[in-house]
């Protein structure tokens, strides 16, 4: 800091020679002239000053029968003066200033932290449909209205906050964490999903209402939530349990006799551009023609200053040109794309239950086949169904329990 | 130099016034490298390998190589550079 005031200010390094240079530079430091940097070379001593105190030195060297010259200028005041028939570069240098306070009142960078369920992009447009975006103006009235206006639109945030330091926005979320559960104990009965035969009923409460080998329709009762007690009352009670059937399901799958597919180019087309303060400078000129179907992958390399990334970035684009084809798809390949999508299906749509058999039927017209399969499974068919009580009612039902 | 409030016991801020309290130079010298002389009337002899420090109670003279002045006041000098030894001498 020092070193910069004095800079700034200007300061000289001179010599000192004489019968008694020390004295001289006694003198000077009686008279209050603050010297530094002194050192002594073949009996002529160099010392540094401020520029402004040489008159006095060498006003008090005339009296000392000392000589003092100048060896050296350095700082700001001389450079200033070497220059001064250079109007450009006085000119320059106020632009340079002016440019660099204006540039200063916008945000050149926005951190983005704390999220994890949310894309970055995500993240970064509804930030920047707030206001809060790299090129923006960075005198934000309220940043409270910016929170607020973020909140309303991301969906499950629970607290944003903004900070803007100089040209730097930092912005922190914090994202809700989804609530556990609650386990209903409500009164219920089991019913059935589906129709089919009872295998086996596990009933780990309420009372079973069926049996094996009974045959079941949609909705009919399995497991009653209404429990006869020793009494020979009646209470309700949350009826929970696994009612194993034999289930029949059927599926149908259409596949297109003629499919549209992308044909894509092996080597993507790459070209680069530099960001320079929300300024886009392209450095590479590629052949590009948006006649074509593409899809682009844009990667972008931010350049980083003291762990924070600067407003500089190097874009790279991979443009993936494609022709739009169509073929005719033969029975062979038909079954195929039939097959993968049926395994698809069992996968997401079957694994809770267990495939006993399955039969294919296959036909087609003009346009399409058509695959119908069907199911034999043995599968957990119940799912439960509210009881509604009247209050009122169960007050009664109660009160002549007790009675008896 | 300071004083408490009543006025009877001085307190002493820095080297500097407990020398000027003492009437006598404190030396302080930091390994090899640099020698500070709290006390200093002034320089008398400044030499490339040598330097002759008037103080109260004589001279100091430092011997070394690249004896640099680091800091010059009217009471204190701190001399700077390989030191190889100090010797005292009286006036005169």
């Amino acid at each position: 800091m020092v070193k910069l005031i004095r800079l700034l200010r200007g300061y000289i390094v001179f010599s000192v020679t004489g019968s008694y240079p020390e004295k001289f530079v006694n003198t000077l430091i009686r008279h209050g002239i603050k010297v530094w940097g002194v050192r002594s070379r073949d009996g002529v001593i160099f010392c540094r000053s401020k520029a402004s105190d040489y008159r006095f030195i060498r006003r008090l060297s005339r009296r000392s029968n000392s000589r003092v010259r100048i060896k050296e200028k350095y700082g700001l005041p001389f450079i200033v003066f070497r220059n001064r028939n250079r109007v450009g570069l006085a000119v320059g240098a106020v632009c340079f200033l002016l440019i660099f306070k204006a540039l200063s009142l916008f945000v050149w960078n926005v951190d983005l932290y704390g999220f994890e369920n949310m894309s970055y992009n995500h993240v970064k447009d509804v930030m920047k449909s707030v206001g809060v975006y790299e090129g923006a103006y960075g005198n934000y009235e309220s940043l409270k209205n910016i929170q607020t206006k973020a909140m309303i639109d991301f969906d499950n945030v629970s607290w944003i906050t903004v900070n803007v330091d100089g040209s730097c926005a930092e912005v922190n979320i914090s994202e809700t964490e989804e609530k556990e559960s609650v386990i209903d104990s409500s009164p219920c009965n089991i019913k059935a999903e589906t129709d089919g035969q009872v295998i086996r009923v596990d009933a780990y409460s309420g009372m079973s209402a069926v049996k094996s080998g009974d045959a079941v329709v949609k909705g009919n009762l399995l497991i009653s939530g209404v429990v006869e007690t020793e009494l020979g009352g009646t209470h309700l009670e949350h009826a929970s349990g696994l009612v194993w059937a034999r289930t029949e399901r059927s599926e149908r799958f259409i596949v297109e006799k003629n499919c549209g597919f992308s044909e894509y180019e092996s080597n993507p087309s790459k070209r680069y551009s530099a960001n320079i303060f929300n300024i886009t400078v392209p450095l590479t000129f590629s052949h590009f023609s948006p006649e074509r179907n593409y899809f682009n992958f844009i990667e972008e390399n931010r350049a980083e200053f003291k762990g924070r990334s600067a407003s500089v970035s190097l874009v790279g684009e991979s443009v993936y040109f494609y022709d739009e084809k169509e073929i005719a798809r033969s029975e062979s390949l038909a079954d195929e794309v039939f097959n993968a999508e049926m395994l698809l299906n069992e996968l997401f749509c079957y694994g809770d239950k267990k495939i006993i058999d399955r039969a294919i039927m296959h036909s087609a017209d003009k346009e399409n086949y058509y695959y119908e399969v069907r199911y034999v499974c043995e599968e957990d068919i119940g799912e439960s169904s509210e009881i509604i009580v009247d209050i009122g009612e169960q007050q009664n039902a109660s009160d002549d329990e007790l009675d008896r | 130099m300071g004083s408490d409030p009543k006025g009877k016991k001085p307190t002493l801020r820095s080297v500097g016034e407990f020398s000027e309290f003492m009437g006598s130079s404190v030396i302080q010298i930091c390994g090899r490298k640099e020698v500070t002389i709290d006390g200093c009337k002034g320089i008398v002899e400044y030499l490339d390998c040598e330097m002759k420090v008037g103080t109260n109670d004589g001279y100091v003279t430092v011997f070394g190589t690249d004896l640099n002045i680091k800091y010059l006041s009217i009471n204190t000098v701190v001399v700077e550079g390989k030191l190889q030894r100090i010797e005292f001498s009286d006036p005169g």
